[in-house]
């Protein structure tokens, strides 16, 4: 049968990605390893802001808050209750999407620049009230806490072992990724992208536009909590700064760089930027000049960002 | 024809904007399978009454009924969903999209397929089947994998047409369909409305006079927000009224 709609990069390639990760995880170097964990994460983070500014054309510049929920919503319970690994896990996700349902039903229905400033709002009410109140956040200090151990039926795996944090957040990023990438070519990921091009026109089809952006700033608040709490699990800590406003601007560069309503695409722009931070930014303080000329670059040779590139040059099309 | 033949009625529909009255106590009705025509000058208010009737703009006053059910008020995307699709005057497709993709989408709407949200939107056959079949309809069935923003003002017109057809409506409006085209388009696109109107009912609002004598069943003329006249083709070609209306009053 003739493909009518746009190609994505095929299963393959992305089922080889994924056994190469596999593979190579226990060979690398605990430095590398380390940084491919954080890569895995904020690529989890970066598809969920994908979802909200590629696919429905919902430009957030306040996703840290549910970031930050997210962090705080597994360490607090684990911290205070003692609760195992994954209701910790399921309460950080319940949190974020009660937040993302009341804060969307705010900000959604306006639209437009004033979702931007909107959200900016939000995230530093929450960024002000985590400096606030340390008797619960930890302020700036933060706060530590003991991961849980991974309890699969089979037996108990402990997330101090660099080995099985690794494979844990890589099953965490496949998982989404399946998750998302199955929401995005379903019907309702239609409907997201009719909108994303025509929101006028969507609703003359009989959508009720509202609801489907809801539905995806709430799904993104969900995904982006999940990165938060894994965030907060590998380092056994979680502080106010996991609410910064800097940490709600990154994903926007990452999908630029990358090309936005691809999925993939932000995740190659993490897997561009998160290095140059980690190996430049060590040992030269200016290292965002080179994401800024990066940037600069991305705009004027394909403002579809990478995935703009191999689209149009390897699988034909814009 | 008995009453109960009506699809559309609306009863006193005013719309002010300001001081201004774009609509003054509109009582029209329409009978199913009608190609109805609505014509007027600049400013008669034809496009609010489109936008009034399809929940785009709220009415200062009156009601609307669709298939005897009172819809006035409702918003735009529940209107839709009870059978009346509108087609603007400005081109208003999904320019990103193909014209496969940009069917498709309204094509969802009309198998409801939203209700399945995990599955796969391409391994829905019916739809498929549906957006060729609109596709051929309107002659753009060689053109499906095309950007939309690629293909020429005639043909973005039909996808807009064809983007209105894909969710099957009863009532179809469509606000001049034949603005702007070159002499073939307007012949291809008259040459599908004609088409269209064998199994829906339309309204058209056009400026083109000579076009809607030739593709109406009936005239409805607005001025100034009120109907000034209404009948056949040629009782509406030997009115008075219109003739002042569109020639000036004579001296």
């Amino acid at each position: 049968m003739k493909r009518r709609f746009k190609p994505t990069l095929s299963g393959c390639v992305l089922a080889i990605a994924v056994i190469a990760l596999v593979v190579i995880g226990p060979l690398l170097p605990a430095g590398l390893r380390s940084l491919l964990i954080d890569i895995m994460i904020f690529s989890i983070y970066a598809m969920a802001f994908d979802l909200l500014f590629g696919y429905s054309n919902q430009f957030s510049y306040g996703q840290a808050t549910f970031f930050g929920l997210g962090a705080y919503g597994i360490l607090l319970p684990v911290l205070h209750f003692g609760v195992n690994l994954w209701v910790g896990l399921l309460a950080a996700l319940i949190l974020c999407v009660v937040f993302g349902l009341g804060l969307g039903f705010i900000s959604v229905r306006l639209g437009g620049a004033y979702f931007v400033i909107i959200t900016i709002i939000f995230n530093m009410v929450f960024y002000l009230l985590s400096l606030d109140w340390t008797w619960l956040t930890g302020g700036d200090d933060g706060l530590t806490f003991t991961a849980p151990p991974v309890d699969l039926g089979l037996g108990q795996f402990s997330l101090y072992n660099p080995i099985v944090n690794y494979y844990f957040i890589l099953a965490f990023l496949v998982v989404s990724y399946i998750v998302l990438r199955r929401l995005v070519e379903s019907p309702i990921g239609k409907v997201l992208i009719a909108i994303r091009e025509n929101e006028d026109r969507a609703s003359l089809l009989g959508y009720n536009v509202f609801r489907y952006k809801l539905l995806a700033f709430v799904v993104s608040a969900l995904f982006t909590g999940l990165a938060g709490a894994l965030y907060a699990l590998r380092n056994r800590y979680a502080s106010a700064d996991y609410f910064s406003i800097i940490l709600s601007g990154e994903p926007i560069v990452w999908t630029i760089v990358g090309g936005s309503g691809t999925l993939i695409g932000p995740i190659i722009g993490v897997a561009i930027i998160n290095p140059i931070i980690y190996y430049v930014g060590v040992f030269w303080k200016h290292y965002l000049i080179i994401i800024g000329l990066l940037l600069i670059l991305i705009f004027r040779v394909s403002p579809k960002g990478i995935m703009g590139v191999i689209r149009s040059k390897i699988m034909g099309r814009g | 024809m008995a009453e109960n033949n009506i699809i559309l009625e609306t009863r006193g529909l005013t719309k002010n904007f300001g001081g201004l009255v774009a609509l003054d106590h509109v009582d029209f009705k329409l009978r199913e399978g009608e190609l109805r025509a609505i014509i007027g000058p600049n400013g008669a208010g034809k496009t609010t009454f489109l936008n009034v009737l399809t929940g785009r703009l709220p009415p200062t006053s009156g009601k609307v009924f669709f298939k005897g059910e009172d819809i006035t008020g409702l918003p735009s995307y529940k209107i839709t969903r009870k059978g009346i699709a509108l087609s603007l005057q400005l081109v208003n497709i999904f320019p990103e999209l193909t014209v496969f993709e940009n069917v498709w989408v309204g094509a969802q709407m009309r198998f409801k397929a939203c209700r399945n949200p995990f599955t796969k939107a391409e391994s829905l056959t019916p739809i498929r089947r549906w957006v060729e079949e609109i596709c051929r309809k309107v002659g753009l069935h060689d053109k499906m994998d095309e950007v939309a923003s690629n293909l020429s003002h005639g043909d973005q017109k039909l996808l807009d047409i064809a983007i209105a057809l894909s969710t099957e409506p009863t009532l179809l409006l469509l606000d001049e369909p034949l603005a702007g085209l070159s002499r073939k388009e307007f012949a291809e696109i008259t040459e599908v409305i004609r088409e269209l109107s064998k199994t829906k009912t339309i309204i058209l609002i056009e400026h083109n006079i000579d076009a809607a004598m030739k593709l109406a069943h009936k005239i409805t003329v607005l001025d100034r927000g009120r109907i000034i006249a209404e009948g056949e083709p040629s009782e509406i070609s030997e009115n008075a009224k219109v003739q002042e209306v569109y020639l000036g009053r004579r001296r």
